[in-house]
């Protein structure tokens, strides 16, 4: 009963951590139809930076802002310098991003070595707490991880719903010809989109190498789950990558408590499953 | 200059590939409505896209008011003036009717306001809150035509407005049309409709294989079921 409480904790961790990742992968595909594959990259090298600013300024929280900021910045720069020329050629945009997250990859290989690294959080996400009604104790800082990715998805609502901007990504998402037909410069929504994933990414970076660590390899593991993610919760849907990274979170999770043999399986019968029966995702509308 | 249409076209030519849709297409439009009416596949949906920016055409001038637009951003067409009613409605399905007016009206200022358009459109007034997927055809069409007014246009660019709505409908933009007409609208009115496109407009410019054939009076074109079988392959009936 205890793993079995335990394990539900670690699959609602894991998949607010999936979803902090995904997200801004799901928005990047679902406005720009661009398949960034460099977003694990942005993942990691934002973790990388947020680990350096953390360690240099004495400050985890500094880091965060360190992780998100820088790999927004990366995300303009890239939306601006090379994805803008690549419009509407997914072929291209898809071995570009493979490229620049190989060339990232490696330059991050040299500069930080094989070795893993993790944060030091500050001492009132350190240790563990009782939790009342299950009666056994949790790590604070999963718990953190869990409530950062509900702010997230919650701050994504709202910026989707409630605002401007967000209206005009949504209605790009649904028809973007219409949308610069309507006289929306989409050149500049892409670029704040681009750095919002980024940032996302970024930011999700320094919050999973202190869940877990960084290490090179991360970048991959990432951005793998974060297509898992939007492949089975639908491309450019925010909730439909929350029910996607609760999917993968939970199967990912169970998978290693229970039948740690098969435990990757699940997550790719999920996909095959949803493939299957709705290829457009759980939440995708079909085109 | 007073003389200077509010669009003149000369001599445009658009490709795909090796297929050649536009082959020197020549509008002028002065003020008020023309009708641009052809048979399927004759480039009349590809002139509406050239127009705005959304397909790049290969060669001639696209004259706004005197400006040549042609190969412009569409976001940059829509800022100096001219509205986009695209075939098919191509609402927002995310948005609901207000989303769609107030994006639209946000982005520059002018005579038409989210009210303004309401007053036109009763209708869309009492749906303000319903999805653009959730409305029927007309008010679609109604929603379609206020989101290209909040643009502030001085021309609008009609692709087929009055497709796959019910005669009583179409009567109704058809007045909606002359409204905005009386009011200083110019309107391109692409349509497949041959009532509609006599009703609001003194001319019919009849394109075919990616040319303006020819011009004529829509009196003319509509009593004479001969020469729309002509021009259209329409038969009697």
């Amino acid at each position: 009963m205890k793993l079995f409480l335990l394990t539900i904790l670690n699959s609602l961790t894991l998949a607010g951590l999936y979803f902090l990742v995904a997200s801004g992968f799901s928005l990047v595909f679902g406005l720009m139809r661009s398949v960034n594959l460099a977003h694990g990259a942005l993942y990691l090298l934002g973790g990388y930076i947020g680990w350096e600013v953390a360690e240099f300024s004495g400050s985890w929280l500094i880091g965060i802002a360190a992780g998100a900021v820088s790999m927004a910045l990366c995300g303009a720069l890239l939306q601006l310098c090379v994805f803008r020329f690549l419009e509407g050629q997914e072929l291209r945009q898809t071995l570009v991003s493979i490229g620049l997250s190989i060339i990232v990859a490696d330059v991050m290989l040299a500069t930080w070595g094989g070795q893993a690294y993790q944060f030091e959080v500050p001492d009132f996400l350190w240790g563990s707490v009782k939790i009342p009604l299950l009666g056994l104790k949790y790590p604070i800082y999963r718990l953190f991880v869990l409530a950062a990715a509900v702010l997230a998805g919650i701050l994504l609502w709202l910026l989707l719903n409630r605002t401007r901007l967000g209206k005009m990504i949504r209605a790009g998402v649904d028809d973007r010809t219409m949308l610069e037909a309507t006289g929306v410069d989409i050149q500049k929504i892409f670029v704040v989109v681009f750095a919002l994933g980024a940032g996302l990414a970024g930011l999700a970076g320094v919050v999973g190498g202190s869940a877990l660590s960084l290490s090179p390899g991360e970048d991959l593991r990432y951005l793998l789950a974060s297509l898992v993610v939007v492949i089975v919760g639908g491309m450019g849907s925010i909730a439909g990558a929350a029910y996607g990274a609760l999917l993968i979170g939970f199967a990912d999770t169970f998978g290693l408590a229970y039948s740690p043999t098969y435990g990757v399986v699940y997550t790719f019968l999920i996909m095959i499953v949803v493939l299957a029966v709705r290829p457009q995702g759980l939440m995708g509308k079909s085109s | 200059m007073a003389d200077t249409p509010i669009l003149a076209v000369e001599d445009l030519h658009v490709s795909f590939g090796h297929a050649r849709i536009l082959q020197g297409v020549n509008i002028r439009l002065a003020s008020g409505v023309l009708s641009v009416v052809g048979r399927n596949g004759m480039g009349k949906t590809t002139l509406c896209q050239t127009l705005m920016g959304l397909v790049s055409a290969a060669s001639g001038s696209v004259r706004l008011s005197g400006t040549n637009i042609m190969n412009a951003a569409p976001h940059k067409i829509a800022a100096r003036g001219i509205g986009y009613v695209p075939q098919g409605r191509r609402l927002w399905p995310s948005l609901t009717v207000e989303d769609h007016l107030q994006l639209a009206a946000g982005l520059r200022s002018g005579p038409w306001t989210t009210e303004s358009v309401y007053e036109i459109f009763p209708r869309l007034a009492e749906r303000r809150n319903n999805g653009g997927a959730n409305l029927s055809g007309g008010e679609q069409q109604m929603l379609a035509i206020g989101r290209a007014l909040l643009t502030q246009p001085s021309l609008l660019v009609m692709d087929e407005p009055t497709e796959g709505l019910a005669p009583v409908i179409v009567d109704h933009v058809i007045e909606t049309l002359k409204t905005l007409v009386a009011n200083g609208m110019a309107i391109l009115l692409i349509e497949q409709n041959i009532r509609v496109a006599c009703d609001c407009a003194q001319e019919v410019a009849v394109m075919v294989n990616g040319k303006i054939q020819t011009t004529v009076a829509s009196e003319k074109l509509y009593r004479d079921k001969a020469l729309q079988g002509e021009l259209l392959g329409l038969g009697s009936a």
